[in-house]
């Protein structure tokens, strides 16, 4: 049971102002830029955490059982309109400018809260275990110890030098937290405090306590956010097990640390939906942290091949089903053999709509294998953000492409043109993906393939593909050579520039090297293939069309993509609703999920190698943009028309999967997952369909089948359209009410009606 | 030989314990006027008409050698229907369907096969219901032996009006039988459903005496058979049979009046027992009883 005075703490959170800013870190962020912005850039970097951490207040409520929040209030008109031309003056500067000062982005609103000395933008996993083991102090001595190297370079020393002073800086910020405890008459709390300010976590509660201040002064001070918590059943289980043997721990006791520790996680989240953006809260926050939730894993294989599924697994389970909050996104790793018990209590909580998800590691192990991530380390495999897998304390943050798959079948199509926008209208350019997409990895606007056999001269389905594979070719091609283009210039404008997780991640202090230089010793571009479910049926389209029934030309038909189907809006009805498409179980359909992945796993291969310093690791996953994406793409041989939405993650096209949930996994489970490193499938499912015990004994086998079939995520929303639209007319009376969105969740209530609307119609179509 | 189905559902949760396929077999010999399957009556292949998704568009009107019509919009003229099944498919909008198709057994079997990993995880199987699947049993006495040959477990959903003799036969291959008990009155379940009772009820004796594992399911009609009377009578006469596994208590759904409306059959629309009626109904049934 969650405590009674946490509930009236969530309560009061869930009605907070959407205004509410950490007024005290930006005000003493534009200090800093004044103070330091000419030192060395790892000085620069240092003495600005140091500023903030030194003077921002500490709040300590009597009922906060971990220390470690920050003040909140809403500014004045006057102070956001400065804040926002401070904003302005940073990043309101051409691409080619802001290209010297940031290489990766993801969006504007990651962009605009972060000052260009001070940047973080997260999405990775700390060495969270080594950080407990080790404690502050011996890694400040550790990178002390590595400056003494005579042949570091000067911007080496200035990257140690930077980390030292962070070190320091967040010890001290520690250490005055435990004065303010003791003042409040915490003496237990402050004795907690006095420790892990220099030492390493000795008990449970020490732990929770130490990586809570990481947490808050990375996510919230310097923007490193999307988290992955990683393992935190495996890494904490010593300190639980050793406090319960010498009696300094009870379960309730730890029960009540862990429902703190997620809660807290949410307490300095802005109330917004980041995917949203036209929302207001959206548009008006501040602050660096966002609503973008941390990633906990849980259960899964360890290194020695048992399973990991203890006690402490039970306890965050039942946690993050009780709470149901929207953080954190908790991952529980299926293997073969999960006790029984195990998976119910899982199955039970996504059944109530807990923030759960089941990834499996019978998939993502050999997966991860296969783009050279080595053992014991794949085996504390994690994700962060939309789904994007993880090698926690051995990488860096996040770097990506959304490759939109269904993009070179146009190409294939039109001799390597873009029908939307004729290719003699356009001017020449270098690269394909220009600036601003490298930066984000969406591919909007024109693309351009290369030359191509015309429609006519494509004799077979074999061909076709063929073509495909070209153009498909041509753009991770393309890509690579964008992406090394910015990674060599990045290299040279930024050596020294370091960012907190430097500090805390394995390699970086040995190498004396920041990961963005190469400090840790895996580099990944997560690259997240869009639409496969449009791919999948727009090949099989013609296979019927052209090839078997010889019902149009390829020429034919290519004529009447590029004319949008008009006058022939019976046939792309048709098309729509007559033709088989994937997610019914049927061979001749779903045989394309795996020639289309193993065209696109080639792809990959052929642009990975040791040739580059980042290694593309493939996922299926859009996110929300597979709206954004449809926009960039004319019509389709599915009956899809020019610019509406490519399918959605892993899902069969909106409407398409008419033969039952089974049907629709099987059809999934054919993709060669033990290749694809990551990504979402949605299911909703109606409340009625999964209640009782038979309905939960149904559900928990579903989801086996499924992992045993060879499928790799599954995440669901029991929820019914009509309880989405009475939320929609009175959001105060629903506002706890918690959705899976793709990679994250979201109170539904605080989505943007066009998300809304989204989730309503597809949910709309469910069994 | 061929059966004929007019559906096939997967991943059905309320047919039986786990997951299952259920079959729906077309024909049945009774006519409840409350059937949520009205389609399922005639044993011949049907035709369709949904007039809340038709658009008006006549793109069946053109491809109909018979001429067909739609009439304002509300019917469609059925005289001369060859059940050809071109309108079917000329239709975009799921306003015109054919009733019903033949499937050889190994057919059949295929289908069902694809989520046998599914039934063996969830203790599920597949459902034979409809209509009424035993009108077709020398059908099943040729599909089910290939079905057991797979190991997977069979149920039977029957309104028990057949001659015992029939299901005999296909006793070896049946792992459980639902068995639908509308009403105890035989004049009341004359009138509403157009037989009498008395085989069906000394069909359920002898399952009872044969200690077949049995499910016992009631759709319960509000003024009709919604009275502690006839469950009343029901649970006496099932008595403590431990083959009796469960009784069912199925509140009335208006899911069939659509449906009857597609055939233009006529249409009776009854109302679901007051949700406190469930519960003491449930009630006499002790354990047994599952709303």
């Amino acid at each position: 049971m969650v405590r009674c005075e946490l509930k009236k703490r969530i309560e009061k959170w869930f009605d907070r102002d959407y205004r509410e800013t950490f007024m005290e870190r930006i005000n003493l962020v534009m200090e800093a830029e004044q103070l330091y912005r000419h030192e060395k850039e790892g000085l620069a970097y240092g003495h600005t955490l140091a500023h903030i951490l030194e003077s921002i207040s500490q709040p300590l409520e009597d009922s906060e059982l971990l220390a470690g929040a920050v003040a909140m209030r809403i500014p004045t008109e006057e102070e956001e309109r400065t804040i926002r031309e401070v904003y302005k003056r940073w990043w309101d500067i051409p691409v080619e400018e802001r290209h010297k000062k940031i290489f990766f982005y993801y969006s504007e609103n990651w962009l605009r809260c972060r000052p260009y000395w001070f940047p973080s933008f997260g999405h990775l996993a700390l060495d969270w275990e080594g950080l407990l083991s080790n404690g502050l102090g011996r890694m400040e001595f550790k990178a002390r110890e590595r400056m003494k190297d005579e042949n570091l370079t000067e911007d080496q020393k200035g990257f140690l030098e930077g980390t030292v002073l962070c070190y320091q800086a967040i010890s001290a910020y520690i250490e005055r937290y435990a004065q303010t405890a003791e003042k409040k008459g915490r003496s237990g709390m402050a004795e907690d405090l006095r420790q892990i300010a220099y030492g390493e976590a000795r008990t449970f509660a020490q732990a929770l306590q130490l990586l809570w201040m990481i947490i808050l002064i990375a996510q919230k001070v310097c923007g490193c956010g999307v988290l992955n918590l990683s393992r935190m059943d495996q890494y904490l289980y010593p300190f639980y097990e050793r406090d319960l043997g010498e009696g300094r721990l009870t379960n309730e006791k730890a029960r009540e640390l862990i429902d703190e520790f997620f809660f807290k996680n949410n307490e300095i989240m802005v109330q917004t939906d980041h995917m949203s953006i036209e929302t207001d809260s959206t548009d008006y926050t501040l602050e660096v942290a966002f609503d973008d939730p941390n990633y906990l894993i849980l259960a899964g294989k360890k290194a020695d091949g048992t399973g990991g599924v203890n006690p402490l697994t039970w306890l965050m389970v039942e946690s993050a089903e009780e709470l149901k909050l929207r953080n954190p996104f908790v991952v529980v790793r299926y293997y073969h053999g999960i006790p029984t018990k195990f998976w119910q209590l899982v199955c039970n909580a996504m059944r109530n709509n807990a923030t759960i998800v089941i990834y499996n590691d019978e998939t993502m192990l050999p997966a991860l294998k296969h783009y050279g991530v080595e053992a014991p380390e794949v085996f504390d495999y994690g994700f962060y953000g939309c789904n994007d897998p993880n090698i926690p304390g051995d990488e860096g943050g996040l770097r990506q492409l959304w490759f939109n798959l269904v993009k070179p079948l146009e190409l294939a199509l039109n001799q390597g043109d873009y029908p939307m926008e004729p290719r003699e209208k356009s001017s020449p350019r270098d690269c394909q993906f220009g600036p601003e997409d490298r930066m984000t990895g969406l591919m909007t606007g024109a693309y351009y393939g290369i030359k191509c056999k015309a429609p006519e001269e494509i004799r077979s389905m074999e061909e076709l593909l063929e073509v495909y594979e070209e153009q498909l070719m041509y753009l991770l091609g393309e890509f690579r050579k964008g992406f090394e283009m910015d990674f060599e210039a990045e290299q040279k404008e930024t050596k020294s520039r370091m960012r907190i997780e430097d500090c805390f991640l394995r390699g970086t202090i040995d190498n004396a090297q920041t990961w963005t230089m190469g400090g840790t010793k895996y580099h990944k571009i997560v690259a997240q293939g869009c639409g496969i479910a449009t791919v999948i049926n727009a090949l099989y389209a013609i296979e019927k069309l052209v090839f078997t029934d010889k019902e149009f030309t390829l020429r034919e038909l290519s004529d009447i993509l590029r004319d949008n189907y008009s006058g022939n809006d019976m046939l792309a009805l048709r098309l729509r609703k007559k033709l088989d498409k994937f997610g019914n179980d049927i061979d001749a359909v779903d045989k394309y999920a795996k020639i289309v992945t193993d065209l696109y796993v080639r792809g990959i291969e052929k642009y990975n190698g040791k040739d580059y310093l980042y290694q593309m690791w493939p996922t299926y996953s859009t996110d929300r943009d597979f709206t954004t994406m449809g926009r960039y793409v004319g019509a389709t041989p599915d009956g899809r028309l020019a610019g509406e939405p490519i399918s959605e993650n892993q899902s069969p096209s909106e409407g398409s999967d008419i033969s039952g949930i089974t049907a629709m996994l099987n059809s999934v489970s054919k993709i060669p997952f033990d290749r694809i490193t990551g990504g979402p499938l949605n299911l909703r499912l109606h409340p009625s369909a999964v209640q009782g015990d038979e309905g939960l004994n149904a559900l928990c086998a579903l989801f086996q089948t499924y992992m045993e079939n060879g499928g790799m995520q599954l995440q669901i929303n029991v929820v019914d359209a009509e309880t989405l639209r009475n939320a929609q007319c009175d959001p105060e009376k629903y506002k706890t009410l918690c959705v899976r969105v793709t990679g994250y969740s979201a109170f539904f209530v605080e989505m943007g009606r066009k998300a809304q609307d989204e989730l309503i119609a597809r949910t709309e179509q469910m069994v | 030989m061929k059966g004929r189905v007019f559906n096939i559902q997967r991943f059905s949760v309320h047919d039986g314990p786990g997951i299952r396929t259920t079959v729906f077999f077309k024909g049945c010999n009774l006519r409840c006027q409350w059937c949520h399957n009205p389609e399922s009556y005639e044993t011949g292949i049907q035709l369709e008409y949904f007039a809340d998704k038709c658009v008006g568009c006549r793109a069946c009107e053109e491809v109909c050698p018979q001429g067909a019509r739609i009439q304002d919009g509300r019917r469609i003229h059925r005289q001369g229907c060859t059940l050809c099944g071109k309108c079917a498919e000329a239709c975009m909008y799921g306003a015109i369907a054919i009733a019903g198709w033949d499937l050889e057994p190994e057919t059949l079997l295929e289908t069902v096969l694809k989520d046998k990993k599914y039934y063996i995880n969830s203790g599920g199987g597949i459902t034979l219901s409809g209509g009424e699947p035993m009108l077709q049993w020398e059908f099943l006495s040729e599909f089910l032996p290939l079905v057991k040959e797979n190991g997977i477990s069979v149920a039977l959903d029957t309104a028990g009006n057949v001659p015992y003799w029939k299901y005999e036969k296909l006793f070896p291959y049946l792992d459980f039988i639902l068995l639908d008990i509308k009403i105890m009155d035989d004049t009341l379940h004359r009138q509403y459903t157009g037989v009498s009772n008395k085989l069906i009820l000394e069909n359920a004796k002898r399952f009872i005496e044969q200690g077949i594992r049995m499910h016992i399911r009631i759709p319960l009609i509000k003024g009709i058979n919604d009275t502690i009377e006839n469950a009343g009578q029901l649970a006496y006469f099932l008595g403590d049979a431990p083959n009796v596994e469960e009784v069912r208590l199925l509140p009335y759904h208006t899911l069939g009046v659509r449906k009857a409306q597609s055939l233009e059959l006529p249409v009776c629309e009854f109302s679901p027992p007051e949700a406190h009626t469930m519960e003491q109904l449930r009630e006499i049934f002790g354990d047994k009883g599952v709303c």
